[in-house]
């Protein structure tokens, strides 16, 4: 139910509440709870430690800066930060060229079709959005499914993606596409 | 192309949530972002779709440091600020040129003080607007406080001014300075010998009348680099 998970989240909203006020322990808190986990999103896509702590100090100075940007109808403070996470990697690694391996990123793809939804969704909270998508992942086919994770989790543009799963652009386009549409088709129902 | 379109829109809104909507294309619709209502809730639509995938990945613990960058970087205060020699001369500069359109503006509104300030500061506000322009004088030893952008404080609180040792000793209060309008605070011995090794001063949001404590109970606000006149 909704109401469970808005008291857990309680105790991030009431952080991001106290650094609009300008309380600075308000973000070293957030800091403590948090940045392993945005640390894990930008290390995924930019590879690098160096780089991924970086811009980790870039995530937080902008969630210090947009505080007051926050609106709980817009999803989970978490989510959020998340985000401000997601995009900040995906623009550096857009600003250096994309010189990240791609063959690391490969790796990380799942050996066989059996396994490929449990392990996208190995560690996500158990809560009904999160259900729903593990259930609607399981109507992709594993190119799709391949494609969408090495998209988002990744940071892989369309040719990168094309190199790794050895095909061609068209058709990776084409599963990102499709996986897209019946994702939000089965989301929506 | 019609933006207002809203497949088109959604499709754009999923390749740029997804991060494969590259250069020209992602440039112009960052712009139609800014102005588009539709267009916005489109890519928070995907956002939220798309965020559980994103809590799968492992945490990562950050290398230990990487929060005091983040402090230097946002200037928080912290013990043990940088002595003033290695502030660099630039922030003083700063501060005289905002110093002196700040005296020039009281000078026609009031009549003038003659007397040379040995300190000066600037308190600003995030936006880098001025707020108290604070000139310190030595003989006799007396603060002189001036809110340049009325901003009373709250009901129920007061605006305190703390200097705070370069040593990364306490911050010591200099007193209960006003929003509006001029305050003028006497400044002991003690207090101006402290002033003298201090790079740095804060305002904190206190109680009607000041901390009762004698050390800051409530944020800091703003804080202002301390330049020798």
């Amino acid at each position: 139910m909704r109401d469970e998970t808005a008291s857990l989240d309680d105790g991030y909203e009431e952080l991001i509440a106290r650094c609009v006020r300008r309380e600075q322990a308000a973000l070293r808190d957030l800091y403590n709870r948090a940045s392993a986990q945005l640390f894990g999103v930008l290390v995924r896509i930019l590879k690098r430690e160096d780089l991924a702590q970086e811009a980790l100090q870039d995530v937080f100075v902008r969630i210090w800066q947009h505080s007051d940007s926050y609106r709980p109808a817009r999803g989970s403070v978490l989510t959020w930060m998340m985000s401000i996470a997601r995009y900040r990697a995906l623009d550096i690694r857009r600003s250096r060229g994309h010189e990240v391996s791609i063959g690391e990123a490969a790796d990380s793809l799942p050996a066989d079709d059996s396994d490929s939804s449990v392990d996208l969704l190995a560690a996500v909270q158990r809560d009904a959005e999160a259900t729903q998508l593990r259930a609607c992942l399981d109507e992709l086919t594993q190119m799709q499914r391949n494609s969408v994770s090495l998209a988002y989790l990744n940071g892989l543009t369309h040719p990168e993606i094309s190199v790794v799963l050895g095909a061609p652009l068209g058709t990776v386009k084409s599963w990102v596409r499709r996986g897209l549409a019946t994702l939000k088709e089965c989301v929506e129902r | 192309m019609n933006y207002t379109d809203e497949r088109l829109l959604d499709a754009l809104a999923r390749e740029y949530v997804l991060g494969t909507l590259d250069g020209q294309a992602r440039a112009r619709f960052e712009r139609i972002l800014k102005d588009s209502l539709p267009a916005r809730r489109a890519v928070l639509n995907w956002e939220r779709r798309l965020a559980p995938l994103g809590e799968a990945t492992t945490p990562i613990t950050p290398p230990a440091g990487t929060w005091s960058e983040i402090e230097r970087a946002l200037d928080f205060p912290m013990q043990g600020r940088a002595p003033p020699s290695s502030r660099g001369w630039q922030a003083a500069a700063a501060v005289f040129a905002v110093a002196a359109v700040i005296l020039g503006t009281l000078f026609y509104a009031q009549s003038p003080d003659v007397r040379e300030a040995s300190y000066l500061a600037i308190v600003s506000d995030e936006q880098e607007t001025p707020l108290w322009l604070v000139q310190i004088f030595a003989e006799p030893g007396e603060l002189q406080v001036d809110a340049v952008n009325d901003r009373p404080a709250p009901i129920g609180n007061s605006y305190e001014l703390w200097t705070l040792p370069d040593d990364g000793s306490a911050p010591i209060s200099l007193g209960v300075i006003l929003g509006t309008g001029e305050t003028r605070l006497a400044l002991t011995e003690d207090v101006l010998q402290i002033l003298g090794q201090s790079s740095l001063l804060a305002v904190s949001l206190e109680p009607e009348g000041g901390s009762p404590t004698g050390a800051p109970t409530g944020p800091v606000l703003f804080t202002a680099d301390v330049v020798q006149s």
